[in-house]
């Protein structure tokens, strides 16, 4: 607002170098990459340079702290790694830890945003309190859900046992079924929210003479939520799925607190065998490796999702 | 005298102040005759009296370490660029953390030398570590553990000089310690403390059970859990899940005691396919059958708080079950009665397996890396809490969580074991203690595969019946062949 005045003002002759920097800055070809060169240099910094350098870890033999190391030997990290039993266990574990969740972090953030979207009283306040788990860092509530799943002292053991659903206590972190069951669980716990409200702000764009139409139509909730909602809604879903899928694949702190992979490797996820591999064994290359195996299955949902939504528009 | 004798009793409380410290030092370091009175205040006490026969050791050796203190102080002004920077293993005992910064904060007032102590958890200390010295910057000192100093061996500074001057007053390294910090014959790393591991049990329960004593071999603790499992009496219970401490502890030292082990003692052939190994892995089938089967997840605080509750009889550990229960004053009911647990708990080394008694040795040392500006102070640092003056007003309060690294002063008079019968199993862990690796001297590769958890693994699948023996030991085999090519 100050630069269109600045502009407007009629006397170039008594203009300071400030109107004068500010009238080139009002320029849209100036303005516009000046407002998104912060951003694209945070990108560039903090994303794109790591990503190359881990991309060019993983192919070399680079181990910690040592200078015969750093070799380019191509793919044979990646090679190596297929026969790794560990790896192999690895990779199983994180399709499984992923698409499960996802699927039940949609299903259930959809039910959440369709409640929520008729609730009439305490708007904010259910969803303020429903975001919660969102809100809380992870390793804090992971924390919270390590006392929860304690073989001992397990409050939800303590519950099915005292409801009669269980006749003994569930040993939740103990076998590798339990184990990935209860990762997944409290991975869903946290990113329902998510999924919820943007949901539900996907849910409220849709406009209402389209369910007054329906209406007038005669059509059911069910036929309304089919052929109104639920088409209507699926551009943000896609893009709330994709960002779920980049983040669930990539999850670290849930099974870094409650299990450290284990038992037996079974919880094991492409984040904390990395952590284990690059950090605690010092092997770099490798860790790059398990860590970039990832990406091209990162880069298919991108691309699928990405084109969904050109074809949309 | 009733100063001297209130502060022995805090000092085995773990409620020692800054204050109290300096008196300590002063009472140990100052002169013999110091430490005479000390002990003399001491001797109405119960607890002191195994304690005795030390006494002439400890006033002998004294005079020695602190001509050398003396001497180093005025020979030559430390000074250092900015700050002397350190990050510290967290120990278990509070006090014990306390008591580490106010010796250090002390030398720093001393020698005019600003210090920043950071004190962090050991899961923490790995990836500063590595950090560290991949990028070439961060604090002067890092803890490090096991056999850390062969993965950043090109990284630290030749700490040779102050390991051969500490060794040679102090009646030499433990081979424990020398195996993690030894490098290629240059002593990488300072050799810090063990977290010696001994049996917690519970008497009470294994005297019910008939086991007076306790047991010397593991199959008379399988024995016994399995009496205990039969009279329907809390359990045994042994990590078998990813917990650093207490579950690489455990699985190794039943794998070396059964003579089997990762690798042969040339460092290169894989030697886990061995009637050794199968026979440690069907003992471990046994005493899983007599274990709660939640052991599998158990992390490195699981059975301290399941002892803690009256969950569990026995369980290996550092002294910390023991120390909780003292400074919270655990209860556990006995019928209608309520009890101190830490009166009915007590300690034994662990068991021997048919090629005796081997043991998994839990260890930190302090390394200065050497893009540090600050190597001589930090040398100095370090020899100055290597010393017995400072070793000892550390190592009581920790109560037998810490173990000193040099062989001299474990039978000084003030170390907890000698004061405290119910520590005493903790006296000679350092005696038998390996690290991963053992019996070659490959602890680098000993430990990747430390850090991959294949041994604690191995025994987890076929404890819980992921897998037979045979497959077990074909997966460890396939790992090993890549962590000791």
């Amino acid at each position: 607002m100050q630069a269109t005045t600045a502009q407007e003002r009629p006397s170039p002759t008594s203009q300071t170098f400030m109107q004068r920097l500010s009238a080139w800055f009002n320029q849209e070809r100036i303005l516009g990459p000046a407002l998104v060169a912060p951003a694209v240099l945070i990108l560039l910094v903090l994303i794109a340079y790591p990503f190359c350098i881990a991309i060019w870890l993983s192919m070399t033999d680079k181990v910690i702290a040592r200078s015969d190391t750093g070799n380019f030997i191509w793919f044979a990290n990646f090679t190596k790694l297929f026969k790794d039993s560990i790896f192999q266990r690895t990779t199983m574990n994180t399709f499984n830890y992923a698409l499960v969740s996802v699927f039940f972090k949609l299903v259930l953030g959809l039910v959440m945003a369709l409640v929520l979207d008729e609730v009439r009283f305490f708007k904010n306040f259910f969803r303020g309190i429903l975001l919660l788990p969102w809100i809380v860092p992870t390793s804090l509530s992971a924390l919270g859900w390590l006392w929860m799943f304690d073989s001992q002292f397990s409050v939800l053991n303590r519950l099915l046992l005292d409801w009669g659903l269980i006749s003994e206590k569930i040993i939740w972190l103990g076998t590798p079924a339990t184990a990935m069951f209860s990762v997944q669980l409290v991975n869903i716990w946290r990113g329902i929210p998510f999924f919820g409200i943007s949901l539900l702000a996907g849910l409220q764009a849709i406009p209402q003479e389209l369910y007054e139409a329906a209406d007038i139509d005669g059509a059911r909730a069910w036929s309304k939520f089919w052929n109104v909602t639920f088409p209507l809604l699926m551009p943000v879903t896609a893009v709330v799925t994709l960002f779920s899928i980049v983040q669930t694949f990539a999850d670290f702190q849930i099974v870094y607190v409650l299990t450290r992979g284990g038992p037996v490797n079974s919880t094991h996820l492409f984040a904390t065998l990395t952590h284990q591999t690059a950090i605690l064994a010092g092997r770099l290359g490798e860790g790059a490796a398990v860590s970039i195996f990832m990406f091209p299955v990162l880069v298919i949902a991108v691309v699928l999702q990405l084109r969904y939504l050109q074809k949309d528009n | 005298m009733n100063e001297q004798k209130d502060l022995l009793r805090r000092l085995n409380e773990g409620k020692l102040s800054r204050r109290d410290f300096i008196k300590l030092a002063l009472a140990t370091g100052a002169s013999a005759t110091g430490i005479a009175s000390v002990l003399a205040a001491c001797a109405p006490q119960p607890t002191a009296a195994p304690v005795v026969p030390a006494v002439s050791a400890t006033t002998e050796a004294v005079p020695a370490a602190t001509e050398v203190m003396a001497t180093e102080a005025v020979a030559k002004p430390l000074s250092v660029e900015g700050k002397l920077t350190m990050k510290l293993r967290a120990a278990f005992m509070p006090q014990g953390n306390e008591i580490l910064k106010v010796i250090i904060e002390d030398w720093g007032e001393k020698n005019n030398i600003p210090v920043e102590v950071d004190i962090v958890s050991m899961n923490d200390l790995q990836t500063i570590a590595a950090t560290a010295a991949e990028t070439g910057a961060g604090p002067d000192i890092v803890e490090i553990n096991q056999g850390s100093a062969y993965l950043f061996a090109e990284k630290l500074a030749d700490v040779s000089d102050v390991c051969d001057d500490l060794g040679s007053r102090y009646d030499g390294w433990y081979a424990a310690a020398e195996e993690a910090c030894k490098v290629d014959g240059k002593w990488l790393s300072v050799p810090r403390f063990f977290a010696p591991h001994a049996i917690s049990y519970r008497t009470d329960l294994f005297e019910a059970v008939g086991a007076s004593k306790p047991p010397e071999t593991w199959e008379e603790l399988y024995e016994v859990g399995k009496a205990l499992m039969d009279a329907g009496l809390a359990p045994i219970a042994f990590p078998l899940g990813h917990a650093v401490g207490d579950g690489n502890d455990f699985n190794y030292s039943v794998l070396w005691s059964y003579g089997a082990s990762d690798v042969a003692a040339d460092g290169k052939t894989v030697a886990i396919d061995s009637a050794e190994t199968r026979a440690a892995l069907e003992y471990m089938q046994r005493l899983f059958s007599v274990m709660p089967a939640d052991t599998l997840s158990y992390d490195d605080a699981s059975n301290n708080r399941a002892f803690l509750a009256g969950a569990i009889s026995a369980t290996n550990n550092a002294s910390t079950i023991w120390g909780a229960a003292r400074n919270q004053g655990t209860k556990v009911k006995i019928g209608e009665e309520e009890k101190n647990l830490h009166e009915l708990t007590d300690h034994f080394v662990y068991p021997s397996g048919p090629a005796g008694r081997v043991t998994y040795a839990e260890f930190m040392s302090s390394a200065i890396f050497s893009y540090s500006k600050n190597i001589d102070a930090a040398k100095a640092l370090l020899t100055y809490l290597n010393e017995r003056e400072q070793l000892t007003p550390w190592v009581n309060p920790n109560l037998g969580f810490v173990f000193p690294t040099l062989k001299g002063v474990k039978d000084d008079l003030l170390m907890p074991w000698n004061t405290t019968p119910k520590l005493a199993p903790f006296k000679d862990y350092a005696d038998t203690s390996h690290l991963p690796g053992f019996p070659s001297t490959n602890f680098r590769s000993g430990t990747d595969a430390y850090a991959k958890w294949v041994v604690v693994d191995m025994f987890a699948s076929v404890a819980g019946g992921l897998a037979t023996i045979d497959e077990a030991i074909a997966t460890a085999a396939a790992l090993l062949a890549d962590s000791y090519k």
